[in-house]
C-alpha cells in the first residue's frame, strides 16, 4: 500500500484549537470487520464427531446415605479404591473404581480354587499335577519377583536356593527320618543361610556382574549336588523323604491334596509379597529406583539395608518352598539346578512383567501351561515359550501387564501428531480439543480472536504506523484505534509493558507474566531514552506479533 | 365527522374454553362494530415471511355489537370513605399534610387534600396554583376565596403544609415550612433557599358543603364534558401523613405536628397514618385513618406506596425496615392502572376451543379507513393434554405496554442506532393520555412509571405491531412466529401465560414434557422464577426460545394479576431509575432491579444470559466445535453447512436485538455445551452494562468478544434438559423460506426430542473420550 | 428526574452543550462528502466507517424536538419522513411530500435531511 492513498482521516479535536492536534492525516480505506465473518462460512479442516458410548453400568453416588468403607484387616487398605467424581457430560455424581486389580485377583483365585471340580476326566491327572507344579513355581516366582522387582537385585540364584534347601532337607529327612512338617522350617533356615552368603556381594556388585555371579553359583550347586554321592549322584536325585500325602488315599485324593497344598503355598507367597512389597520395605525401595540410588541415599533413604532385608526374607521363603518341595514330592531331582529351569523361571517373570505380583503369577501360569499341559508337543513348546518371551521383550515395555499404560502413551502420541497436522496455528478449536476444554467460552474466544486478527492484519500499513509514532496519546484514526483497542484488551500473560530502568532516561520493554509472584520478563536489550519511544517500540512489537500469528 | 376508532380490553387475558370473558370496548364515531373471534397464527407482516395470518373461529358472540364511547379516569388519587360527612366542616377546621411536590409548576391547578368540587365551587382544599404556589381555598358556590403562599414550592423538596380556618373570626392561615434533610430532597443545605411561608387573611364566608363531594387526596371532584363526575386538579408528587381537625389550631400546635407528633386532641377528626398497615410482603391500596372515625382512604389508579417519607433519614433503604420513615405516597396525574370501562359484552367461549392466542376482531367504518381492533386474550387448555406448552411472556408484554420511547426518550435512538419508524397507532397513542404509559416511560413529572396494567387497550399487544424504535415486530407479534412454526410443524401444543405461571407456580408447567418460552421473557416475579427452576429441576425440559430473559424483577399483587410493578435500579439497562430508598416493590416487598444482582443470574437457570443488545443488523449463528459431540450432535442433524439462521424477519438474521451468552462466572451449569454461536456484530451492539465494571473504548460488537449469542444445551436432574436459543431474533428466523431453514430444523430436532417420552438423544455418549485425534 | 418539561432556560447545562455541539458541528461539516453519503445509501444499518458513524452519532444525540423519524404509512410499501415534536400529545410534523417505498430509502432520505440541517447551521 502506498503511503498516500489520497484518503484522509480528519481529527475531530482540531476544531477545539489544541496545539498538538493536526487537522488531517493520511489513512487507509475503511474495511468492515464483518468481511472476515461473512467470508468464513465453514471450517477449513474436517470436523469429526466425538463422544464415547457408555456401554456399562456405573454406580451413582449416594450423597444422603452413609457409606461404610471396609478395610482389609489388619491393614488400612480399603477393599476397593473408589473415586467419587462428577461426570463432566452430565454432572451426575459417579463412583469410579480406580484400581480394579482386587476384583481380578478375587476372580482369578476363585477360578483356581474351583478349577479341580471342572477338569475333564481324561486330563485330570495331567492338569492336577500341572496345577500343583504351578502353585510351587508361582510361589517361587513371587519370591523371585521380590528380589528382582522390589529389591532390584538381578539374582539368578533363586533356584539354587530352592534346590539347596530341598536337597538338604531331603538328606536330613532320609537320614534322621524327620516328620514332613519339619522340612519347610528347616528349608527356611537353609535358605536364610544361603541367602545371607549371597547377599554380601549383592550390595557391592552391579546388576550384570551380580547376575553372572549368581548364575555361576547356580552352576556350582548343580555340579556339587550332581557329583556328591550322599545326594544321590547315582539315581538322578534324592528321594525317600517323608511326605504329607497319605499313601492310603486314592490317586485322585492324593492329587487333589497336593493341588490345594500347593495353591495354599502360593497364597502364602502372595501374602508375603504383599507384606514386603506393599509396606515399609517396598516403599523405601520404590523411593530408590535403579540409577537413582545415589539421590535416594543422599536424601536419607537407607535402601541398601532394605535391599538386604528383602533379599534375606525372600531367601528364607525360597528355602521354605524348597523344604515344602521335598515334602511334596518326597525328594528332589537335580534338574532343579538345570539352566533351562532358570531360563523358564526368568521367562515367567518377563512375560508377566517385572515388578508386579500378577505378572509373576500369570507368567508362571503361561509357562507351566506350555511346559506341563502341552507336554505332548515335545520340544516345540519351548520354542513357543521362547517366541513369546522374544515378542514380549521386543514389543512390550513392561510385560503383559504393562500393555495398558503403553497403549495409552502411544494413543496420546498419535493424538498430538494428528492434532498438530489438522489444526491451524492460533485458529479455531477442533471438536476433540473443545471436548477437553472445560470453560466453553474459551472456544468462542479463540474463534473471535482469530476473526479479529484476520481483520486487523489488513489494517496494518505505513500510514497507521506513522500515525502512531506521531501521536501516541492523541485522538486516533479508526484503523489505529482498532489495533490499539485489540492490543490493550489482550490477556495479562505475555502482555508488553514498559519498565523504567532509570526514570526520564532509560526505558525498556518487558512482558508481564500474568502470574502473581512471577516478575516480568525482559524481551529485548534495547534501552529507549523516553517513555514515548518505548511506547512506540511496544506498538511495533505488537504489530509484528500480530502479523506473525 | 369523527374518524371511527375502536379500542378494547378484556377483564382477564388467560381463560379456559367454555369460560366467560368480558370485553370492554370504547368506540368513537360509531355505535356498532362487527365482532369476529379469531385465532392468531402469525403476527408479522414482513413480506419475507408468511405475513399476518388469523383464523376465524365460530362463536356465539360473533356479529354486530353495540358499542359506545367510554370515559377513562386518568391519574392516581385517594378517596376517603366518609358516609357520615364528618369531613364536611361547617365551622372551624385545620388541614395539614407533609408533601413533596414533583411538578409544582405544571401550569395546572393541583389539589393536595380537600373536600372540593371545582365544578360547583363548593368546599375547601389545599393545593398548588398554576404558578406553583401553595394555596388554601374555600368556596360557597359563587366565588372562591383563596390564600396563596409567598414563594413557589421547590420541586422535589419536603414541606409541612397546613391551613386553618376559624369560623368565628373567619381568619384563615396558610403555613408552609420546609422539612428537607440531607437525604430526602433534591437540594442540600448548601442551596440558599428559604422554604418557609406563613400567611393569613380574613375570608368573607365559610365553605359550603355538598353531600356528594368526596374528600380526596391528590385531586378534587369535577365533571367532564358530559357532566359525568370525575376527579381532576390532580396532584404531582408525594403526600406523607396528613389529617384534619375541626378547630383552628394555633401555630405552636402546628409546630408540634411538624415535629412528627400528632396531639391526641378531641378536635382531631382524621389522621391518615400513611405508613400504617405495611407488611413485609407488600402494601395494599387502603390508607388507614388511625383517628377515631376510621375514615380510611382507598387508592385509585394505584398511588405508589412505600416511598420515602418526610422523616426518612437515609439510613435504611427499604420500607420493611423502618415503615414509619416510608410513609410517602406518590401520585401522578397521568397514572392509569384501570380504564374501568363498562363491560360491552360478556362472551361465553366455545367449549371445544383449541388452546392458543385469540382475539376478538372488531371492525367498523366503511370506505378507505375502516377501523379494526384485535382485543387479544389467551386460551389455556381446560385440562392439559398436549406434551408441549408455549408460555406467552405476558408480563413482559405488560412491562412494554403502550411504550412511547421513540417519542419521549432522548437516548432511545442512540441506543438502537437507528431512526424510529412510526406507525399511525404510535402517533395516536402519543397524542392521547387515556391509554396510560408503560414501565419504560416516565410520568410527565420525570418519575418512572412503576405500574402497568392490561385493564386498558394495549396497542403493542396486537398482531402486526412493530416496535418503532427497532422497526421489527416485537412482543406478541414476534412470539406468534413460534406459534405459526408449531402449527406448521404439526406439533401438538397448548399455551399458557405468565399469569398462570405466577398463580399456579410449577404446577402450571408440570403437566408438560416440554415448555417453550417466548422470544423475550424478560420480566419475572419471584414465584415465576422459582416455578421455572423447580420445573426444570424436577425433570422438565425447557426451551428458552429467545434472549434477554429472566432478567428483571417484577411484582404482582395476589388477586390483581392485571397490574404489574416494576422498580428499576442497579446495573441493568434502564430507561429510568428508582430513587434511593424506593427500590422495593410495594406489591410483594421484593427488591426491584435485575435478578442478577439478587444472585439469580439468568445463566443459573438456563445456561445463558444477556451479553449485549443492539439493533440494525442481525447475524447468523455458526456451529461450534462442541456441536460435533454426540451428546448434542443430534441438535444440528439435518442442517446443511455450518451457518444457521442467516435470514430472519428481525433484521435478517437469527442472532440479533438482544444476545445471551454462556458465562461460567455467572452460574452456567458446568456441563453446558455451546452448540452454535454468532459473531461479527456491528458496533450498534454494546456489551451489557451488567457485565461492565469500567466503561472504556471498545465495548462494542466489532471489538469485544462478549458481544455474541450462544446457543446452549444442558441436561438437568431427573431427565430434564434446557435448550437455549440465545437471541431474541431467533424466533423470527423460523418462518423464513416457508419454515424450511436451519433455525427451524434445529428447533424441530429439539422439540421432537424434548416432547418424546424416552430418554434424551445422546444420553449414552457420556464416557470419558479416548481420543485418537 | 426533573419533570419532562421544566424551565430549561435556567439550565446552565444547555450553554455547555451548545458550545460542545458548536465545535462538533464545525468539525462534522468537514466530514460530509459524496463517499459518506453513498456509504449510507448502501448500508444504512450496517457497520459504518468512522466518518459516517461520527455523523450518525451526532444525529442520534440531537434533542428530541430536532429529531426526525420515519413514518410508515403502509408498512413495507410507503414511508415518509417526519420531525418529532418532543412534547407529549403533539404529533410529529411532516417535513416534505416525498414518499419512499422502503424503510431503508426513507432512512436515507432522513439522513440527507440531517446532513442538510447540519450544513445549514
Amino acid at each position: 500500500m502506498s503511503v498516500d492513498s489520497g484518503i484522509k482521516w480528519r481529527n475531530p479535536l482540531f476544531v477545539w484549537g489544541g496545539k498538538r492536534d493536526v487537522e488531517e492525516l493520511a489513512t487507509i480505506p475503511f474495511r468492515s470487520h464483518q468481511e472476515v465473518w461473512e467470508r468464513t462460512r465453514r471450517s477449513t479442516t474436517k470436523l469429526n464427531p466425538v463422544g464415547r458410548l457408555r456401554y456399562y453400568y456405573k454406580w451413582p453416588s449416594h450423597g444422603g446415605a452413609m457409606w461404610n468403607r471396609l478395610r482389609y484387616w489388619p491393614t488400612r487398605r480399603r477393599v476397593l479404591r473408589l473415586r467419587g467424581e462428577y461426570n463432566p457430560k452430565t454432572l451426575r455424581a459417579e463412583k469410579t473404581i480406580v484400581d480394579k486389580r482386587p476384583i481380578w485377583w478375587m476372580l482369578g483365585l476363585l477360578a483356581l480354587a474351583i478349577a479341580p471340580l471342572y477338569t475333564p476326566g481324561d486330563l485330570q491327572n495331567t492338569l492336577l499335577t500341572a496345577g500343583a507344579t504351578f502353585g510351587i513355581y508361582a510361589a517361587i516366582s513371587l519370591c523371585w519377583m521380590l528380589i528382582m522387582g522390589t529389591a532390584g537385585v538381578f539374582s539368578l540364584a533363586t533356584y539354587a536356593v530352592v534346590g539347596t534347601a530341598a536337597f538338604v532337607t531331603a538328606l536330613l529327612a532320609v537320614k534322621f527320618a524327620l516328620p514332613w512338617w519339619l522340612l519347610p522350617p528347616i528349608g527356611a533356615v537353609v535358605g536364610l543361610v544361603f541367602g545371607g552368603i549371597i547377599a554380601l556381594p549383592a550390595t557391592r556388585l552391579d546388576g550384570f556382574y551380580y547376575a553372572l555371579l549368581t548364575l555361576g553359583l547356580n552352576e556350582l550347586c548343580r555340579v556339587y549336588f550332581v557329583t556328591s554321592k550322599e545326594f544321590g549322584s547315582a539315581n538322578g536325585g534324592l528321594y525317600g523323604a517323608t511326605t504329607y500325602i497319605p499313601e492310603d488315599w486314592s490317586q485322585l485324593g492324593q492329587l487333589l491334596l497336593a493341588y490345594y497344598a500347593c495353591f495354599g503355598l502360593m497364597l502364602l507367597a502372595l501374602v508375603l509379597y504383599r507384606f514386603v512389597n506393599g509396606r515399609r520395605l517396598g516403599r523405601i525401595l520404590r523411593m530408590a529406583p535403579e540409577k537413582r540410588e545415589a539421590f535416594a541415599e543422599a536424601t536419607g533413604v537407607n535402601f541398601r539395608q532394605a535391599r538386604v532385608w528383602v533379599f534375606l526374607i525372600s531367601s528364607a521363603a525360597l528355602g521354605f518352598i524348597g523344604g515344602f518341595y521335598t515334602s511334596n514330592f518326597g525328594g528332589v531331582a537335580f534338574s532343579i539346578f538345570n539352566f533351562d529351569t532358570v531360563l523358564l523361571g526368568l521367562a515367567m517373570l518377563v512375560i508377566g512383567g517385572v515388578g508386579r505380583a500378577e505378572g509373576a503369577v500369570v507368567g508362571t501360569l503361561i509357562v507351566v501351561f506350555f511346559d506341563q499341559v502341552l507336554n505332548t508337543w515335545g520340544p516345540a513348546r519351548f520354542m513357543i515359550i521362547g517366541l513369546i518371551m522374544l515378542l514380549v521383550v521386543l514389543y512390550l515395555r513392561n510385560g503383559l501387564f504393562g500393555i495398558k499404560a503403553q497403549f495409552r502413551a502411544w494413543r496420546d502420541k498419535k493424538k498430538s501428531e494428528r492434532r498438530s497436522t489438522r489444526a491451524e496455528k492460533g485458529g479455531e478449536m477442533l471438536p476433540e480439543e473443545a471436548t477437553e476444554t472445560e470453560d466453553k467460552s474459551v472456544i468462542y474466544q479463540r474463534r473471535h480472536d482469530k476473526m479479529t486478527r484476520d481483520h486487523l492484519k489488513t489494517l496494518v500499513s505505513p500510514e497507521i504506523i506513522e500515525e502512531h509514532r506521531h501521536s501516541l496519546n492523541g485522538q486516533h484514526s479508526e484503523a489505529l484505534e482498532r489495533l490499539l483497542i485489540y492490543f490493550r484488551t489482550r490477556p495479562q500473560v505475555e502482555k508488553y509493558a514498559i519498565m523504567a530502568v532509570e526514570r526520564f532516561e532509560g526505558y525498556r520493554i518487558v512482558a508481564l507474566s500474568g502470574h502473581r509472584g512471577v516478575a516480568p520478563r525482559v524481551v529485548e536489550d534495547r534501552i529507549y531514552s523516553t517513555p514515548d519511544e518505548a511506547c512506540h517500540g511496544v506498538f511495533m512489537r505488537r504489530v509484528q506479533d500480530l502479523l506473525e500469528s | 365527522m369523527t374518524p371511527v376508532r375502536l379500542f378494547g380490553y378484556t377483564d382477564r387475558i388467560s381463560v379456559k374454553p367454555g369460560e366467560t370473558i368480558q370485553f370492554h370496548v370504547s368506540a368513537e364515531g360509531t355505535d356498532t362494530a362487527e365482532a369476529q373471534l379469531v385465532r392468531l397464527v402469525h403476527g408479522d407482516q414482513n413480506p419475507a415471511g408468511p405475513g399476518f395470518i388469523e383464523e376465524e373461529v365460530a362463536c356465539t358472540a360473533n356479529g354486530r355489537w353495540r358499542v359506545e364511547p367510554q370515559f377513562t379516569q386518568v391519574g392516581s388519587f385517594l378517596e376517603v370513605d366518609d358516609p357520615e360527612g364528618r369531613l364536611a366542616f361547617a365551622n372551624s377546621f385545620t388541614l395539614f399534610a407533609f408533601i413533596h411536590p414533583t411538578w409544582p409548576a405544571s401550569g395546572e391547578r393541583q389539589t393536595i387534600i380537600g373536600r372540593w368540587d371545582g365544578d360547583r365551587k363548593q368546599g375547601y382544599g389545599i393545593g398548588i396554583d398554576e404558578k406553583g404556589h401553595l394555596q388554601f381555598w374555600i368556596g360557597r358556590g359563587e366565588e372562591i376565596e383563596r390564600l396563596t403562599a409567598n414563594v413557589p414550592l421547590q420541586v422535589q423538596m419536603w414541606y409541612f403544609v397546613a391551613a386553618t380556618f376559624d369560623a368565628e373570626t373567619r381568619r384563615a392561615t396558610l403555613h408552609q415550612v420546609g422539612v428537607g434533610n440531607r437525604y430526602n430532597g433534591l437540594l442540600g443545605k448548601v442551596a440558599l433557599v428559604d422554604y418557609e411561608s406563613r400567611k393569613s387573611a380574613i375570608f368573607r364566608s365559610k365553605p359550603g358543603n355538598l353531600a356528594s363531594t368526596p374528600f380526596i387526596m391528590a385531586g378534587s371532584r369535577s365533571r367532564d364534558a358530559q357532566q359525568r363526575a370525575c376527579v381532576s386538579e390532580l396532584y404531582w408528587g408525594k403526600i406523607d401523613r396528613c389529617g384534619t381537625f375541626d378547630q383552628a389550631l394555633q401555630p405552636a400546635e402546628l409546630d408540634t405536628i411538624r415535629s412528627g407528633l400528632v396531639p391526641a386532641m378531641d378536635s382531631l377528626v382524621a389522621y391518615w397514618d400513611t405508613s400504617a398497615g405495611y407488611t413485609d410482603r407488600g402494601i395494599g391500596d387502603l390508607v388507614v385513618d388511625v383517628g377515631r372515625h376510621k375514615l380510611n382512604a382507598r387508592g385509585y389508579n394505584r398511588p405508589v406506596r412505600g416511598q420515602t417519607g418526610w422523616n426518612w433519614e437515609g439510613f435504611t433503604d427499604c420500607f420493611r425496615l423502618a415503615p414509619q420513615e416510608f410513609g410517602g405516597i406518590e401520585f401522578h396525574a397521568d397514572a392509569l392502572t384501570d380504564c374501568n370501562w363498562k363491560a360491552t359484552k360478556a362472551v361465553a367461549l366455545p367449549h371445544g376451543l383449541k388452546s392458543g392466542c385469540y382475539a376478538m376482531r372488531l371492525r367498523s367504518g366503511r370506505g378507505k379507513s375502516p377501523s379494526e381492533e384485535h382485543v387479544v386474550f389467551f386460551v389455556r387448555p381446560g385440562r392439559p393434554r398436549a406434551r408441549i406448552a408455549f408460555l406467552f411472556p405476558t408480563l413482559t408484554y405488560l412491562a412494554f405496554a403502550n411504550e412511547r420511547l421513540s417519542f419521549d426518550h432522548p437516548e432511545r435512538e442512540a441506543l438502537t442506532g437507528q431512526s424510529a419508524v412510526l406507525s399511525d397507532i404510535d402517533i395516536e397513542m402519543y397524542m392521547r393520555d387515556d391509554f396510560g404509559l408503560s414501565t419504560y416511560d416516565m410520568h410527565a413529572d420525570g418519575n418512572g412509571v412503576c405500574y402497568s396494567s392490561y385493564h386498558r387497550p394495549v396497542m403493542n399487544m396486537r398482531p402486526r405491531y412493530r416496535m418503532p424504535s427497532l422497526d421489527v415486530a416485537s412482543g406478541l407479534a414476534a412470539d406468534l412466529s413460534i406459534i405459526a412454526w408449531l402449527d406448521q410443524s404439526g406439533f401438538e401444543y397448548e399455551v399458557l401465560t405468565d399469569e398462570d405461571l405466577h398463580r399456579d407456580g410449577s404446577e402450571a408447567l408440570s403437566p408438560y414434557a416440554c415448555v417453550i418460552s417466548g422470544s423475550r421473557p424478560e420480566y419475572y416475579t419471584e414465584r415465576m422464577l422459582d416455578a421455572t427452576e423447580d420445573y426444570i429441576a424436577g425433570g422438565g425440559r425447557y426451551i428458552y426460545a429467545g434472549g434477554n430473559g429472566f432478567n428483571a424483577t417484577a411484582g404482582i399483587r395476589d388477586g390483581e394479576p392485571w397490574i404489574m410493578e416494576c422498580r428499576r435500579r442497579d446495573d441493568g439497562y434502564k430507561p429510568w431509575v428508582s430513587r434511593y430508598g424506593e427500590h422495593y416493590m410495594a406489591t410483594d416487598g421484593m427488591r426491584g432491579g435485575p435478578w442478577k444482582v439478587l444472585g439469580r443470574a439468568t445463566q443459573k437457570l438456563v445456561g445463558i444470559g444477556l451479553s449485549s443488545s443492539g439493533a440494525g443488523r442481525s447475524e447468523p449463528y455458526r456451529r461450534m466445535p462442541d456441536s460435533y459431540h454426540r451428546t448434542v450432535s443430534w441438535i444440528t442433524k439435518g442442517v446443511d453447512g455450518e451457518i444457521i439462521g442467516d435470514a430472519g424477519l428481525a433484521n435478517d438474521g437469527a442472532a440479533g436485538l438482544a444476545l445471551d451468552y454462556y458465562d461460567r462466572a455467572l452460574g452456567t451449569p458446568p456441563h453446558t455445551k455451546i452448540v452454535t454461536s454468532s459473531g461479527g456484530h456491528t458496533d450498534s451492539y454494546v456489551v451489557n452494562q451488567q457485565l461492565v465494571l469500567y466503561s472504556y473504548l471498545g465495548l462494542y460488537g466489532s471489538y469485544d468478544w462478549r458481544v455474541h449469542a450462544d446457543m446452549t444445551y444442558f441436561t438437568a436432574p431427573h431427565g430434564g434438559a434446557v435448550f437455549a436459543c440465545g437471541s431474541v431474533a431467533f424466533a423470527q428466523s423460523l418462518p423464513i423460506n416457508n419454515f424450511r431453514n436451519g433455525a427451524s430444523r434445529v428447533l424441530a430436532n429439539v422439540v421432537e426430542a424434548f416432547a418424546g417420552a424416552g430418554r434424551l438423544p445422546g444420553f449414552a455418549w457420556v464416557n470419558e473420550e479416548k481420543q485418537w485425534a | 428526574m426533573l419533570p419532562l418539561e421544566y424551565g430549561r432556560s435556567e439550565d446552565r447545562d444547555i450553554i455547555v452543550r451548545d458550545r460542545f455541539d458548536g465545535f462538533r458541528r464545525e468539525f462534522l461539516r468537514t466530514l460530509v462528502n459524496p463517499e459518506v453519503i453513498e456509504e449510507h445509501r448502501q448500508s444504512a444499518l450496517g457497520q459504518h466507517s468512522e466518518r459516517l458513524e461520527r455523523l450518525l452519532i451526532y444525529f442520534r444525540q440531537r434533542p428530541l424536538e430536532q429529531r426526525y423519524a420515519v413514518r410508515a404509512i403502509e408498512p413495507f410499501r410507503r414511508y415518509q419522513v417526519v420531525r418529532l415534536s418532543g412534547r407529549r400529545g403533539v404529533p410529529p410534523r411532516l417535513v416534505d411530500d416525498a414518499i419512499y417505498t422502503s424503510a431503508n430509502d426513507a432512512r436515507h432520505g432522513l439522513f440527507l435531511r440531517c446532513i442538510r440541517d447540519l450544513l445549514e447551521t
